[in-house]
């Protein structure tokens, strides 16, 4: 079977309002280029560096356009270095962009008006804000009186994430002793008093244990129930995406991949199945290679890759002509099909070759 | 050892090249505070002088200790005192050479290269405040002498002062006391011959004469005769008391420090 | 409008709460305040023991003058020095980005969000002095039209020396190593410890023209004693507001590359 070049086009049609309310996060033709300076080593390199400098240009983002609906959840996804955290940190008013416009409930981010940092929080899973010297409790209030908040808007807060997030026993703690997990809950909480019509969460879940990941990810889902606040989060963990995260964009190297729902990327791409097969006849590893692509062969176990719309009669080929004792057809792990988007170079990303 | 030696002596060149800035502004520590006094003396001495010291006879004074403070001084002892109580030294401690080499190694290496910025630091102020020297090269040879002799002793005060790190945890305060007394009685705020009589005898009572102003005042030609005899005597009974001192602290301290744990 | 005062008692309160935890520290850091103070105090009375006057300055006048050098001195410790550790780490590892999102002026949380009331001992041994040298005599009677001038050249100076340290602190937005360049500003600012004239003439200038701090001991003392002109004053003031000017000036030209550089 021959990979022919696939180019990945978005959808042609943007997804359907189901509101009339207009999009609270709106990114068009949103370009981030850096001068970086060239060092190279060695003395004479130095020493003309002082005299004159190299530099040259990086594009971390390039010409991305999408928008968000109100109460989205949208994954944003892409290797590292893709430009993922750039873009983010434009609509956060952290960047100035290069080219094209960002703006987010109606503002400018980089203008950096008081409305708009009102009503919007940044949450950074390396990087914390509460003061680590103090009980998280009063760390809190930092952000009581930074946001203006009453004295009940801010108790009610409070008392809702301490419930949301099991934070009872936190509240007295002193930053720097608590865990990971439990200085995660407390940043979220931290972000979320001056309750934020927008969020950004860059890496949220990273370095927690498995059960506090999943925490994170059902108090988020439920924050946006209740709420209906819109939500960017960007991931290395699929885990995370596949339970948030309906749409996805995907970033590489800068341009925009993919955008839309996470089920039909699997189906663009990677529209295949995975038979895994166990024979009776254990000792002899099977010759399979006529039914479908060879993924791995060990312990007496085969998977192969088929392709979608031919799996039911391979399936049934090989439980006609082989002593089948177990077969599993399963669609590829959203990782595995990420991965091949970045890494295969025989797709042809430009559309300059005909589909 | 001697290797070991020479290999974090010889870092501190390498850190030289790769911070010139942050060299330079360690180089300053010596010689920026006693200016303040340097320039203070002398426009109180102004024409007439103060108790037969004449302007000029500060500046020669405050020039030489600038220069003699930066061969005798120790920042590393701070770092020192820093690394027991942050636990780094037992890795230290593990190594087959005593701690202290490393950070006698680097700090003479510092002191060393410190010289290319001390020294024309030194002869520009001199060229702006012009100094007066009564001396003679003997002098200057004997008060070489004894700053080397001053360094050994400042820093073995200091490495000792700074292992009171193995007891309490606030080692800085005895840091911060020692800095106050050798501010008051090493001849920065005023040659020793100048201060009240109570506090003169005890900066020789106390180390601090000997660690600074000693070195200072024979190489401006302060002392002859006699009193340069008594003040090595002095200088070297020191040196041998702080030496002792020095060991037992090291030897109490280690103990404490397995004992008690990391 | 954020409400900066109700923001800085929160800072303030926080800073209690953390502080307060450590009680042997409590102890120590007065001690280290006493026994600093008293060898500063030491080191004038020895040089007066000498001479009766320094270029006309007398024992209580230099008295004083140490005093608000202290005081100032406390202020920088309690309010700024914290701040300078933790914004060149915001810098590095990139933590200011919370400090930006958030609906207040950078400069001043930057400035402000990690008090350490320690530095009040300091503020409180030095007005102390203050006071202590009044007691002794001025030359000229101090009457409250001098306490007045005295006030508000302090408050000028406290801004002046605000500014110096923050305009330094701007640098960690190009080198991020900053300690370094604080230590000279505090060789500068130890020159505070005697009066301006007591240098040579173009000391004296550098420390009037160059790095101002002239305004932020000397001449606050002379307004106590009565050796202050009005011009002297509005001078005084004229540099605090110009050079907090240029000091948010700074701030925003260091925070524009901070946006349009880091990744």
């Amino acid at each position: 079977m021959t990979q022919t070049p696939t180019r990945i086009r978005p959808p042609t049609t943007t997804p359907a309002q189901t509101s009339s309310a207009p999009s609270p996060i709106v990114i068009s033709n949103l370009t981030k280029v850096y001068r970086v300076h060239e060092r190279e080593a060695g003395l004479r390199a130095s020493l003309g560096s002082l005299v004159r400098r190299k530099y040259r240009d990086v594009c971390a983002v390039n010409d991305i356009t999408f928008a968000v609906r109100p109460g989205e959840i949208v994954g944003f996804l892409g290797p590292n270095g893709a430009g993922k955290t750039t873009t983010l940190k434009m609509l956060a008013g952290l960047l100035h962009p290069t080219a094209g416009s960002v703006s987010v409930l109606g503002h400018e981010p980089f203008k950096r008006e008081r409305a708009y940092l009102g009503r919007m929080a940044m949450v950074m899973g390396n990087k914390g804000q509460l003061q680590w010297d103090i009980p998280a409790g009063d760390a809190f209030l930092v952000n009581k009186v930074v946001y203006k908040l009453s004295d009940a808007d801010f108790r009610a807060a409070l008392g809702e994430l301490t419930e949301l997030l099991d934070l009872g026993p936190l509240l007295k703690k002193q930053v720097r002793s608590l865990s990971l997990g439990e200085r995660m809950k407390c940043e979220l909480a931290a972000a979320l008093l001056h309750r934020p019509m927008v969020l950004f969460l860059d890496e949220p879940t990273i370095g927690l244990d498995v059960t506090m990941q999943a925490r994170i990810r059902h108090f988020i889902a439920d924050y946006n129930k209740r709420t209906g606040a819109t939500v960017l989060l960007t991931s290395h963990y699929m885990a995370d995406v596949v339970a948030l995260c309906k749409r996805v964009v995907v970033i590489h190297e800068g341009r925009l991949l993919y955008d839309g729902a996470l089920a039909e990327l699997s189906d663009r791409i990677a529209p295949f199945k995975l038979l895994t097969v166990k024979l009776h006849d254990a000792e002899t590893p099977p010759e399979l290679s006529g039914y479908g692509e060879v993924q791995s062969s060990e312990d007496g176990q085969t998977t192969l890759r088929v392709r979608r719309d031919q799996a039911p009669a391979v399936t049934a080929r090989l439980l006609a002509e082989l002593p089948v004792a177990d077969l599993t057809v399963e669609d590829p792990p959203i990782e595995d099909v990420i991965d091949q988007v970045f890494s295969d170079s025989s797709l042809d990303l430009y559309g300059t070759a005909n589909p | 050892m001697i290797a070991t030696f020479g290999v974090y002596f010889t870092t501190q060149w390498a850190s030289f090249l790769a911070y010139r800035v942050v060299f330079f502004l360690y180089s300053m520590w010596a010689i920026l505070p006693p200016l303040i006094y340097l320039a203070v003396w002398s426009t109180v001495a102004g024409a007439e002088g103060i108790a037969g010291w004449s302007e000029g006879q500060f500046v020669a004074y405050y020039l030489t200790f600038m220069v003699v403070n930066h061969l005798v001084g120790s920042i590393e002892i701070h770092t020192a005192s820093w690394e027991i109580q942050q636990g780094e030294i037992s890795g230290r401690l593990l190594l087959p050479v005593h701690p202290g080499i490393r950070t006698l190694a680097s700090n003479a290496g510092f002191k060393t290269i410190g010289m290319i910025v001390v020294v024309p630091s030194v002869l520009l102020l001199a060229a702006i405040f012009r100094p007066e020297f009564h001396t003679t090269p003997g002098m200057v040879a004997l008060g070489l002498v004894a700053t080397i002799i001053a360094a050994a002793l400042q820093f073995m005060i200091g490495y000792t002062v700074a292992l009171f790190s193995f007891w309490i945890t606030r080692a800085d305060a005895a840091d911060q006391l020692n800095m106050v007394l050798l501010f008051l009685l090493s001849g920065q705020v005023a040659p020793l011959v100048l201060l009240p009589d109570a506090l003169r005898i005890a900066a020789s009572v106390l180390p601090y004469r000997s660690m600074l102003s000693f070195p200072v005042e024979l190489i401006t030609g302060q002392l002859h005769g006699v009193a340069v005899v008594v003040g090595f005597a002095l200088q070297v009974a020191w040196l041998v008391a702080a030496w002792f001192l020095m060991q037992f602290t090291w030897r109490r301290g280690v103990r404490r420090y397995a004992a008690v744990g990391g | 409008m954020p409400r900066y005062l109700a923001i800085l008692w929160v800072f303030v309160k926080n800073s209690m709460q953390n502080e307060a935890a450590y009680r042997a520290n409590l102890l120590t850091n007065m001690l280290l305040t006493v026994v600093g103070v008293t060898g500063s105090v030491a080191g004038v009375l020895v040089i007066y023991s000498h001479a009766r006057t320094i270029q006309g300055w007398t024992l209580p006048e230099t008295l004083a003058l140490l005093g608000v050098f202290t005081l100032m001195n406390g202020l920088i410790n309690t309010f700024i020095a914290p701040n300078l550790n933790e914004f060149a780490e915001g810098v590095r590892k990139g933590t200011l980005d919370y400090t930006l999102i958030k609906p207040v002026n950078s400069q001043f949380l930057t400035s402000f969000q990690r008090c350490s009331i320690w530095g009040l001992a300091d503020v409180l041994v030095g007005l102390g002095i203050v006071g202590y040298a009044l007691l002794t005599g001025f030359e000229q009677g101090v009457g409250p039209v001098q306490v007045l001038a005295f006030s508000i050249a302090s408050a000028a100076g406290a801004v002046i020396i605000y500014s110096l340290w923050i305009g330094l602190a701007t640098i960690a937005f190009w080198t991020v190593k900053i300690d370094n360049i604080t230590s000279i500003l505090q060789a500068f600012y130890n020159m505070g410890r005697f009066p301006v004239q007591a240098y040579p003439l173009w000391m004296q200038r550098v420390l009037t023209y160059i790095v101002p701090v002239a305004f932020v001991t000397t001449i606050p003392v002379q307004a106590l004693g009565n050796r202050a002109t009005p011009l002297l004053l509005a001078a005084s003031v004229l540099v605090a507001v110009v050079m907090l000017y240029l000091s948010t000036r700074l701030w925003r030209l260091g925070l524009s590359r901070y946006t349009s550089a880091s990744s």
